[in-house]
């Protein structure tokens, strides 16, 4: 099993992100020597890491007795390193206290999907924007692999995007895009409407490696608008599988890590809710419900009749992290959607870091002190701008307020830069001499940069989530209170009835989870021969029983001896077993 | 008297040594009888024989293991010494990935026994293997053919795996299958004497139910179902039998989870069956033509299997459809050329979709057998005194089970008897050997119209500026195209290569729309190594596509070019730099 080594790549003088490598499995490992803790091996990656999780319950008087679970989910995508980072923050937590953090549920942790992606991006001293399986192939189809991959033409460390102004006739690019004049460094589509014409090209940045007319479609680590190579693992599932899309693979889950993932789901017991950190959000904006797929079954978002609980489970989720607002990222082909729409679980998805515009006020990060600024000042109150005391306050040019989202970002890049000494996040716009295209202006957003956070934030960001865990872990379905009775029909025939109540908030199955069967809802068994059951068989069964005091009542007509005893079995996808007995005397006469 | 007896014993000698009297067919090394169907064993022994009778042209190898453990084999068939497999298209045919549809099995056997005996001694076989290969896989599904064989089993069972699923949701798997309550080796019908059950027995032919009107009094019998009791008590009969998943619905293009496609898996190509398959496809991308046989029908089918999905079958593809398939109705009476969801019904995940739309190759998959066979005279459904005639006087009774009393446990006393599993969808013994050569011949012609290509002309003339324009066209003898339209608007596989030696003398490349054609529409870059993307068509749409190369050099000097495509053997051809006459 090869480390990942603790390779903390400090880029001083160049745009790469401060990586402090993560080493994965030495920290897996540590997690792991708690007692509450096993590891399992989920997939081998195809350069041979291993995909690990950990499994964390409480033991000895503690541990759970039920199988309801709980499955966190991290780094599909290796830019998304701050999922990463917190998933592992919360094993460790409820490794350290398992019975104080899991409500006698079972958490299994899989802290990072994507090792050699996650390997790529903290070894590469120049940074691309690319968090997919770095697998080497023939992305543009030539006959030739990875001949040409995105290049750092500028020398600063990153890939990012170069502009071309008025590309000539034979430079095979096209003008698609202008700059916003009111938000510079903003670069869109042209508003026909102002009567705004394409100026510029925009492409990823690199050579023409092999001379074949087309720039970095083909190579690791390409970034946007470039083919790229590689499988990007949100885009390898099943649900709705984007096929023929460049990242999505030759077929569902071809990538090791994918399947692996998807075969952990599918024969783990007690799985009752998935939660995922990565560029997918179905917590902060809800998916739409009721849109389906072409076959009208599968659907897009969620279920219907999976509102009411997405939109409560959202609104925790927003008043404990503060998130009002979160891109969404496309959910076809994403592990999120697969586990819902096709394995019938609900999924919880979540970007983690946003910018401070799109949180709520007191969960915004605050800004350090700065120097000379004494304490109690109220310094590090406010929203994340540090007041200076009225004598060193410069008058700052007022500065329009950004309006499109990528304005916005590059403001936030540029006040915690300031701020908190965060790297800087946007490249300007620099000339610079390309060898085949003249001059081309090379700059953009950082790799990276949208997903990064200060340490303080990763504090932060693993105590709301970890109450997030927690909270889920205490909204499972608990079907596990049963009562039962009976009712003398006549002589040696007996109306027996069990109650199975739901004290749990989640339903046992949910909409998606009784459509796609998947799992078990409640099952309940008479232990007679069948011969003495009247009606239907034995076996009694009930997929939805709605949470917060829903019941099923399984109720049979059976052949037995007044005042014996009849057992009935109850079992559900995360409860283990239980047996009830019923004496067939009536009661209250 | 004596010329008589000495000429015809002269003409059996002259038939003995294959003289001057032409054979009407060829023996092969490998005896096999065609009026028969083969456990697993037996297609293994089978293609193990034909392999070591004939190791020159075929290769013998397991791609894979079933669920169970058992070998998938599959039979390679080509001539090295023309090239290596991998370097000519390809025609790939399967059989039996639903069990129960055996005589899809012997169909593919039937085609490696007469491709093998005929090649060296048929010339259009020959020729045809010396330019292509065929990769025959006649039993997918081997754990369920042990199990139709050798256990209990109806006309429509065991179709799916042995992947053990709980059908009823009850948490326990297969605990309930249908039970053989008469011991015959098949799993027939139960009926139940009954005052009010809706149908009623033939006052003449005890074996004849029929189902009574219902404004019409009652018949007098109830139909029970299957053959089975309720193994695990929970009221119901033969709601969970075993296995499993229905392969033909495992495969990634249009992939939908089994509560909208029942039997499809947890995810496509979970089944290890379709895994093996599909790994041999992706690392064999010179397969150009699929043939996977089912049963039953009477069917060509092609895809799409849901109407959303017709915009992978573009006009242009769907005319080398047609084409193959009007010729194959011709061979194969009783058969029609279909669309699986516009004539037959939806099917998602199914392999010739994948074969089709994610590999982009010409597939069809056929329904063997039809009832109109029974007497062909009769049109397409044989009435049912027609059924009665052939089941006892052609078949003597060998497909009907007479009915016999059982105590069913919770039934009372019950008849089970019925048309056995030998009784439709499977093509008659005695009419086996046909239905494979018809189907085999048909595949023979599938495989004949894979992409075959030639430089059809080529000329050579001097530019004004001082280069040598050399104009090639590339022709397409066969009518399926080096890439199918779909292909090429999907990015599907490699283009086409077509490259010039010495690259530095080549300074600018053009594709024209005809030979005479002065307009050229110029490769902008890498012109000694053009790519493609739309592949040369098929003979039926043009067949052809045309290039002009500028080249530097000395007069005299050669060149070297070369076309290469995935699904085609590449041709290549030198040119000399001096005036064409």
């Amino acid at each position: 099993m090869r480390r990942i080594m603790a390779a903390a790549v400090m880029w001083t003088g160049g745009y790469a992100l401060a990586q402090g490598g993560i080493d994965l499995d030495a920290r897996i490992d540590a997690i792991a020597a708690n007692g509450s803790v096993e590891v399992f091996t989920l997939a081998k990656s195809a350069q041979g890491r291993l995909v690990r999780g950990l499994k964390i319950a409480a033991t000895g008087e503690g541990a759970p007795k039920d199988p309801a679970a709980i499955l966190l989910v991290a780094g599909t995508d290796a830019r998304h390193v701050m999922g990463v980072r917190t998933a592992l923050g919360i094993a460790e937590r409820a490794a350290k206290e398992p019975g104080n953090w899991l409500n006698g549920r079972t958490l299994y942790v899989v802290p990072c999907v994507n090792p050699d992606g996650l390997a790529w991006w903290e070894s590469q001293k120049v940074n691309a924007d690319f968090g997919r399986v770095p697998s080497s192939m023939d992305a543009d189809r030539d006959g030739r692999m990875d001949e040409d991959p995105c290049d750092d033409v500028n020398g600063d460390g990153v890939i990012t995007l170069m502009r071309v102004k008025n590309p000539s006739p034979l430079s095979g690019l096209t003008a698609t895009m202008v700059e916003d004049a009111e938000e510079p460094g903003v670069m869109r589509g042209p508003d026909g409407g102002k009567g705004e014409q394409a100026v510029y090209a925009v492409l990823a940045e690199g050579i023409d490696n092999d001379g074949d007319g087309a720039f970095n479609e083909d190579g690791v680590g390409g970034g946007p608008g470039s083919a790229g190579g590689g499988i990007d693992l949100d885009l390898n599932f099943p649900a709705h599988w984007p096929e023929f899309r460049d990242g999505a693979g030759r077929h569902p889950l071809e990538a090791p890590e994918a399947l692996g993932l998807a075969e952990f789901v599918l024969r783990t017991p007690g799985i009752a809710a998935v939660v995922v950190f990565g560029p997918r959000d179905t917590v902060v904006g809800v998916p739409e419900a009721g849109k389906m797929d072409a076959s009208g079954q599968v659907p897009l978002g969620i279920e219907n009749d999976d509102k009411r609980l997405y939109e409560a489970v959202s609104g925790k989720y927003k008043e404990l992290t503060g998130l009002n607002e979160s891109p969404r990222g496309e959910l076809a082909g994403s592990f999120a959607q697969w586990a819902y729409a096709h394995h019938g679980l609900p999924t919880f998805a979540t970007g983690l870091v946003v910018r401070p515009d799109q949180m709520k006020e007191e969960k915004r990060p605050k800004a350090p002190a700065k120097p000379g600024v004494e304490a109690g000042d109220g310094a590090a109150a406010g929203g994340g701008e540090a007041e200076k005391p009225a004598e060193e306050k410069k008058p700052e040019p007022k500065r329009p307020e950004p309006k499109s989202d990528e304005g916005k970002w590059i403001r936030w890049f540029e006040d915690r830069q300031r701020d908190f000494g965060a790297p800087a996040g946007f490249v300007p716009w620099t000339r610079v001499k390309h060898p085949q295209l003249g001059e081309v202006e090379v700059g953009g957003v950082v790799p990276g940069a949208k997903w990064w956070a200060s340490e303080d934030d990763v504090k932060r960001l693993v105590e709301d989530h970890a109450a997030f865990v927690r909270e889920l872990c205490g909204r499972l379905p608990e079907p596990s209170s049963i009562a039962g009775e009976a009712k003398r029909v006549g002589p040696g025939l007996w109306r027996v009835a069990v109650r199975v109540t739901n004290t749990g908030m989640m339903p046992t199955l949910t909409a998606i989870g009784n459509k796609a069967n998947t799992r078990a809802g409640v099952v309940a068994t008479l232990g007679v021969a069948p011969a003495d059951v009247l009606e239907g068989g034995i076996v009694r069964q009930q997929g939805v029983v709605k949470g917060e005091g829903g019941t099923f009542d399984a109720v049979w007509t059976v052949r037995a001896a007044d005042g014996s005893r009849v057992k009935v079995e109850v079992f559900s996808a995360t409860m283990r077993p239980r047996t009830i007995e019923i004496e067939l005397k009536e009661m209250g006469l | 008297m004596k010329n008589a007896i000495r000429s015809s014993f002269v003409a059996g000698l002259l038939l003995l040594c294959g003289g001057a009297i032409a054979q009407p067919d060829m023996p092969s090394k490998v005896s096999v009888a065609w009026n028969q169907y083969y456990s697993y064993d037996q297609v293994t022994a089978i293609m193990r024989d034909i392999a070591k009778a004939y190791p020159e042209i075929t290769e013998l190898r397991s791609i894979g293991k079933s669920l169970d453990g058992r070998d998938l084999w599959l039979l390679i068939i080509s001539n090295p010494k023309t090239g290596n497999h991998k370097d000519k298209p390809a025609m790939w045919i399967d059989g039996s990935i639903h069990a129960n549809e055996l005589q899809a099995t012997e169909v593919v056997l039937y085609t490696a026994w007469y491709l093998t005996k005929a090649y060296g001694q048929n010339k259009p076989i020959t020729e045809l293997l010396d330019r292509s290969s065929f990769y025959l896989l006649p039993l997918m599904n081997p754990d369920s053919r042990v199990a139709w064989f050798e256990t209990p089993s109806t006309p429509h069972s065991q179709r799916q795996n042995t992947r053990p699923i709980d059908d009823d949701r009850d948490g326990r798997n297969g605990e309930d299958p249908d039970d053989d309550l008469d011991g015959d080796g098949s799993i027939t019908m139960m009926w139940k004497e009954d005052p009010n059950g809706r149908w009623e027995r033939d006052k003449v032919d005890p074996r004849i139910f029929r189902r009574v009107a219902p404004d019409k009094p009652a018949g007098g019998w109830t139909m029970l179902g299957e053959e089975g009791i309720d193994n695990d008590g929970d009221g119901r009969i033969n709601e969970d039998g075993p296995g499993g998943d229905d392969m033909n619905r495992n495969w990634a293009a249009g992939w939908l989870p089994p509560y909208v496609q029942f039997g499809a898996g947890s995810y496509p190509f979970s089944a290890p069956e379709t895994r093996a398959v599909r790994d041999f496809l992706l690392d064999h991308p010179n397969v150009a033509a699929v043939q996977s046989y089912h049963n039953t029908g009477g069917m060509i089918l092609r895809g799409p299997g849901a109407p959303f999905r017709e915009w992978a079958y573009p006009r242009e593809d769907v005319a080398v459809y047609d084409r193959i398939a009007t010729v194959g109705e011709k061979m194969l009476p009783y058969y029609r050329s279909m669309v699986i969801h516009k004539d037959l019904y939806t099917v998602h995940g199914g392999l010739v979709n994948y074969t089709a739309e994610s590999l982009g190759i010409f597939s069809f998959t056929n329904e063997l057998w039809s009832v109109g066979k029974y007497f062909q005279r009769d049109g397409q459904n044989p009435n049912e005194e027609m059924q009665w005639l052939w089941r006892d006087k052609m078949a003597f009774g060998q497909l009907f089970k007479d009915y016999t009393e059982v105590e069913h446990p919770t039934h009372g006393r019950v008849l089970v008897g019925g048309p056995n599993k030998w009784s439709s969808r499977v093509t008659p013994t005695f009419m086996l050997e046909e239905e494979c050569h018809r189907n085999f011949a048909f595949t023979v012609y599938h495989a004949d119209e894979m992409p075959l290509l030639s430089f059809a002309r080529t000329s050579v003339s001097r530019d004004p500026s001082g280069l040598w324009a050399i104009t090639v066209q590339v022709s397409n003898d066969r009518a399926i195209p080096t890439r199918s339209v779909h292909a090429r608007n999907k990015g599907i596989g490699r283009a086409d290569l077509f490259t010039v030696e010495p690259a530095s003398a080549v300074k600018a490349a053009a594709q024209l729309s005809s030979w005479i054609d002065r307009g050229m529409d110029f490769v902008l870059h890498e012109p000694a190594r053009v790519r493609v993307e739309s592949g040369v068509p098929g003979k039926s749409q043009g067949g052809s596509i045309f290039y002009r190369f500028l080249v530097e050099g000395a007069q005299g000097q050669k060149v070297r070019l070369t076309y290469s495509a995935e699904k085609a053997a590449a041709i290549s051809v030198e040119v000399t730099l001096e005036e064409s006459k």
